[in-house]
């Protein structure tokens, strides 16, 4: 290479790179206090912009990110935190946009940025832009969403050869909690082409499902989960009833791990995905018409 | 006369709680979140294999409504006749199973046991640490007991002893690692039957059997009883044995029913001071009739919740409260307003 194209090329790179590196400065700075607004901060901001992530997304037994969030200071979502970091914006839940303190980040000039919660793919598209336009980061945004959906493709191809339309699955927590429409849960069992079996059986939304209900319309699949909440032995006493431990024994049963700290954004492709694998081992050790 | 009216009206008085329990016993296994008619109860328990319709119902019957039913029966009839026993022992009629702290401290050991974690290690220590409270809240009765302590003494010991339980418990709520420890262990204390099998009825059937036998084997003593202490140690009654046969009988019957459904009160108290008026104020009488009663009372409380609750389960114990509360104050001011 001529020394004078070399010349131009390393100045072109120190250039963009200073580009870059001004971009960044101008982007808004985020402290996020809720596991979920942790991992869309993790998958939607670049990483000069995070200042501190809540306490959850460490724990491995809770976040999907626990390793990734470790190089960030953790908060506990409080006030005091908050002023000390001095972020441009505050991810939150909608519980913490509750927090008596607003007036002072009003003061501040630090913005709460509720994040929302999705209950259809549509809204997930949706939702997902509009953080990432929040956050400054549109093309980010942008190129997630079809990443997603390039996904969502995928599985929804695979259904051929899962292919199963016509059974019933049933979305079942210790505590006898489930899923019906307008859920995540919902989005995820209509992804991996079943029907889901809570709706069936009446239940709209999240709520509970009695063992009388299940044992008498038993589902063609389950999937169960172990929610770290959930685990405690008063609220599972459902799941160690002898009556349910004979449905699972008789049942395919399909598990979302209590660590896998799915939220209800883009990340249910990744709970879906996670649940197709295991149907297709299902399948070659047991056979398509399981 | 009128003794011999009541005399007649005593075995009227089982005759019409059997009748009753067995009304309720039907009603109980009728309801629940899927319906099933008496035809179709009656075909699911003669023929359980005609189709899979009747299967299941059998297995909702069976394994589900008839294990609830049965724990109700004998959760309520340990507690009234535990509650009769310590009424005639202790003559006070505020005794029950809560006040010599046996609940309590069954209580306290299953709170510890939800505090530590150790329930996940295996689903009997719940029950076996609640039934070790009850045990040691026993063993320290029957020593004090032993020493020649009059009743007076037992009740105090007893009132302290649930007090230093109860202080303990809410030690443990208090520095409970995290809110769904606490929701747990607070909804245990409440009590319930919600979701219990057969498995639980094995647990405790063996306590609430061999305690029901000492309990109910004490009647005549507890009849001599009404007549003074002095008397009744001249009649032939050992009152320290007396004393031991009624905690130990109390704390099996009640200590590994607690252990099983948590804390229900109420019961131990309200249903001996309903009957009484009924078996003519003989303790010996009020034994079986509490035991019914207090079957009849719980079963009735636990189909009032099943028709109550929509989502979220209400709590026995709740229940117990809510219905035992009132009628307790009602029957206090009743016999008051009785008195010239």
């Amino acid at each position: 290479m001529p020394r004078g194209l070399l010349q131009i090329s390393l100045l072109c790179c120190l250039l963009s790179v200073g580009a870059a590196a001004g971009q960044t400065d101008r982007l808004p700075t985020i402290v996020s206090t809720h596991l979920c607004a942790d991992q869309l901060a993790l998958s939607l901001a670049a990483p000069e912009q995070i200042i501190s992530l809540s306490y959850k997304s460490q724990d491995p037994k809770r976040s999907r990110y626990a390793v990734s969030a470790q190089a960030y200071p953790a908060n506990r979502g409080s006030s005091e935190e908050i002023i000390q970091f001095k972020p441009n914006i505050v991810l939150a839940s909608r519980r913490w946009k509750n927090h008596p303190q607003q007036q002072q980040f009003d003061m501040l000039d630090i913005r709460v940025i509720v994040v929302p919660l999705s209950n259809s793919w549509q809204e997930v598209f949706v939702n997902t832009q509009w953080l990432a336009d929040q956050v400054g980061r549109t093309e980010r945004g942008h190129t997630l969403i079809l990443e997603v959906q390039r996904r969502l493709q995928a599985l929804r191809e695979s259904e051929s050869m899962l292919g199963k339309p016509e059974k019933s699955l049933l979305y079942l927590r210790p505590n006898g909690g489930s899923s019906g429409e307008g859920t995540y849960i919902d989005m995820i069992i209509e992804a991996l082409g079943f029907r889901n079996h809570a709706s069936t059986l009446g239940l709209k939304g999240w709520g509970q499902l009695a063992l009388e209900n299940i044992v008498m319309y038993p589902p063609d699949y389950f999937l169960l989960t172990g929610h770290v909440r959930d685990n405690t032995h008063g609220k599972s006493r459902l799941s160690r009833h002898p009556l349910l431990q004979e449905l699972l024994d008789q049942h395919p049963v399909l598990i979302l791990p209590s660590d896998t700290g799915y939220c209800a954004d883009w990340q249910i492709i990744d709970a879906a995905e996670y649940l197709a694998e295991q149907m297709i081992v299902m399948i070659l050790a047991n056979g398509k018409d399981q | 006369m009128k003794g011999q009216t009541v005399y007649r009206r005593y075995p009227w008085l089982n005759s019409g709680l059997v009748i009753l329990l067995l009304l309720l016993t039907l009603v109980s296994l009728r309801i629940g979140p899927v319906s099933i008619s008496t035809s179709e109860l009656i075909n699911a328990l003669v023929h359980s294999q005609d189709s899979n319709q009747t299967l299941r119902h059998n297995m909702i019957l069976i394994e589900l409504r008839l294990p609830r039913l049965l724990l109700a029966i004998l959760v309520g009839g340990s507690l009234g006749i535990s509650g009769a026993a310590l009424q005639g022992l202790l003559r006070n009629p505020l005794a029950e199973p809560g006040l010599i702290g046996v609940s309590s401290c069954a209580g306290l050991g299953a709170v510890i046991c939800l505090y530590f974690g150790l329930s996940t290690l295996s689903i009997w220590l719940l029950p076996t640490m609640a039934m070790t409270g009850a045990a040691l809240a026993t063993l320290l009765l029957c020593w004090i007991g032993r020493h020649h302590a009059g009743n007076l003494t037992l009740i105090l010991s007893g009132i302290a002893l649930s007090s230093l339980a109860a202080a303990l418990t809410s030690l443990a709520l208090n520095l409970a690692p995290s809110p769904a420890d606490v929701q747990d262990m607070v909804l245990w204390l409440l009590g319930s039957l919600n979701y219990r099998s057969f498995n639980d009825i094995q647990l405790c059937f063996p306590f609430v059997l061999i305690g029901l036998i000492l309990l109910m084997s004490c009647g005549a003593k507890l009849d001599a009883l009404t007549l003074g202490e002095a008397e009744a140690q001249s009649l032939g009654v050992n009152l320290p044995e007396l004393q031991r046969q009624i905690i130990v009988g109390t704390a099996l019957s009640v200590g590994s029913c607690v252990a099983v459904t948590g804390t229900i009160g109420f019961v131990g108290l309200v249903v001996p001071h309903l009957l009484r008026r009924w078996v003519d104020y003989h303790p010996s009488r009020l034994l079986l009739s509490s035991a019914l009663g207090g079957a009849v009372l719980l079963l009735a409380a636990d189909i009032a919740l099943r028709l109550l609750s929509s989502t979220q389960e209400i709590m026995l114990g709740v229940v117990t409260a809510l219905i035992g509360a009132p009628f307790f104050l009602f029957l206090v001011l009743q016999q008051k307003w009785r008195v010239p």
